[in-house]
């Protein structure tokens, strides 16, 4: 089993850093809204704060110049009403798309409101005076019952983004109301500078998120063909392609090395076929895995050589592992479809393969023992002094 | 000029009040002079003559066919409605804003009962 302490340092860090910058990345990307909405709410505060100001400061100078019941007078009094609206018109800057006054209907039950001023020069923009003004929200009312100021941001339409209304109030009532709507264009500006940036948030996080997913795909690809090729197709354990790139990144001293071969396997070919030969490869490579632990490294080095690395950090029984692969070996026959055959092996171990050069020399040296092993009469180990 | 969502709004609002006016679910409406986004606009079904229509839909131009005085008239542009009492009503951009207007003597005149949701534009 590949696990996450074999792999190679290089795949690790990516395994880490990629998550960690998409993480980043979205977190920046989010942030970024956030600021971006931030920038908005500062601006809109600023924007309605200015205009609030200014128009509180015209009520007051309307009143004080035409009196108290100044909407009163505006109703008898054209040349009073292009007056005033000329005043109002001073208000009107970039960033306010419409401004204009409004009375309400007290011969109604309902909300009727009505103009009074209007700004607006454009003549299919200009109402009438008197002319009905269809309130698209509840702010002309709650203005009306609170005699507070309003404010109403607009979703559905998209040339406007909100709407101010600010009472006037006569005689202790409100009689009417000074609306002004900011454009769409003020918050387009804003969009223009923040938007291509956080496009470019947005990308980042997404490229981040492509090369996480794509990494990871290409690590299991890798993981599986690594695998495929390591793997003795018969016996399904390591090959010798996988020792060989195994050496590369284990400590040899921390192993002891087990040389194993079948006993006789020749003869079992040579009588019962190699079909029979390829079930006790199987079975006898079976029954030695079951007893490995994680840690340690069973591989078929060729033919009926197989070797065995036995990590000697938590076990130094090197001879009870030994008698065990023997026991479960020889315990029971291996049974194929005809036959039922009594196979035995041999070991020969080093177990201090840290004293050699290499590794090529230190399986000499178990080889040897496995040479011996075979001399003493076979199903036995023999282990270097 | 209206912008996309702008344009979906008044299509919806030109289909609601020609259901309205007319009682039929699914109004023909007969478009006379230059009203952009209602030519070629599939939410609608449209007619090349008054007589199939349900609903006449004009902008600032009254010369209308022989045969259209008999259908409710509506105007997109309030002056056209103002100064024309023959026009039920109008539906026009103003301020940014949707507004509907309806003639409350032609509706009685005509004995055309509006539902309660279209009763507050009623002048």
């Amino acid at each position: 089993m590949l696990t996450l302490t074999k792999l190679e340092r290089p795949v690790l860090i990516l395994l880490l850093f990629l998550p960690i910058m998409t993480g980043v990345s979205f977190y920046l990307y989010k942030k970024y809204t956030q600021t971006t909405q931030d920038i908005h709410s500062i601006t809109y505060t600023n924007l309605v704060k200015e205009k609030s100001t200014l128009i509180h400061n015209f009520i007051d100078h309307m009143h004080s110049n035409i009196g108290e019941n100044a909407i009163q007078r505006f109703d008898t009094s054209s040349e009073l009403r292009e007056d005033f609206e000329n005043r109002l018109r001073v208000l009107v800057t970039s960033e306010v798309k419409y401004l204009y006054m409004l009375h309400y209907d007290e011969t109604s039950e309902e909300l009727k409101l009505h103009y009074t001023l209007d700004t607006a020069i454009d003549e299919d923009e200009k109402a009438y005076f008197n002319q009905k003004f269809d309130a698209q929200s509840d702010i002309w009312e709650k203005v009306k019952k609170t005699k507070k100021e309003q404010l109403n941001q607009f979703l559905e339409l998209d040339t406007l983004w909100i709407s101010l209304v600010v009472p006037i109030i006569e005689n202790g009532e409100v009689v009417a109301a000074i609306g002004v709507d900011f454009s769409n264009d003020a918050r387009s500006k804003i969009n223009e500078v923040v938007d291509p940036m956080q496009t470019l948030y947005f990308y980042i996080a997404i490229f981040m998120f492509i090369m996480l997913i794509a990494a990871y795909l290409q690590f299991i690809l890798y993981y599986k063909t690594n695998r495929q090729g390591h793997i003795d197709p018969l016996t399904k354990i390591y090959n010798r392609q996988y020792l060989t790139a195994l050496l590369k990144r284990i400590n040899l001293s921390h192993y002891q090395i087990f040389m194993l071969d079948i006993d006789h396997f020749k003869k079992v070919n040579d009588t019962y076929g190699h079909d029979v030969g390829d079930i006790v490869l199987q079975s006898v490579s079976g029954r030695i895995s079951s007893i490995t632990r994680a840690n340690d490294f069973f591989i078929r080095y060729g033919g009926e050589e197989f070797i065995l690395l036995i990590n000697k950090q938590h076990t130094n029984k090197t001879q009870k592992i030994a008698q065990r692969i023997l026991d479960i070996i020889q315990k029971d026959p291996v049974h194929t479809n005809e036959e039922s055959i009594h196979v035995t092996i041999s070991i020969g171990i080093n177990p201090l393969p840290e004293n050699s050069a290499n590794f090529d020399a230190a399986l000499k040296l178990a080889d040897e023992q496995l040479y011996l092993a075979k001399n003493n009469g076979r199903n036995r180990f023999e282990i270097t002094s | 000029m209206l912008h996309g969502s702008d344009e979906s709004l008044a299509t919806k609002i030109y289909i609601s009040i020609a259901k309205e006016l007319s009682g039929v679910s699914v109004p023909t409406f007969y478009l006379h002079g230059e009203i952009k986004f209602l030519h070629n606009n599939r939410a609608i079904k449209t007619t090349k003559t008054c007589e199939k229509a349900d609903i006449i839909i004009i902008n600032k131009k009254l010369d209308l066919p022989a045969g259209c005085e008999e259908k409710a008239i509506f105007s997109t542009h309030y002056r056209t409605y103002l100064k024309n009492e023959n026009i039920v009503g109008s539906f026009f951009w103003q301020k940014g804003r949707p507004n509907i207007i309806f003639r409350r003597a032609y509706l009685e005149e005509n004995k055309i009962r509006l539902s309660q949701s279209f009763q507050k534009y009623i002048d």
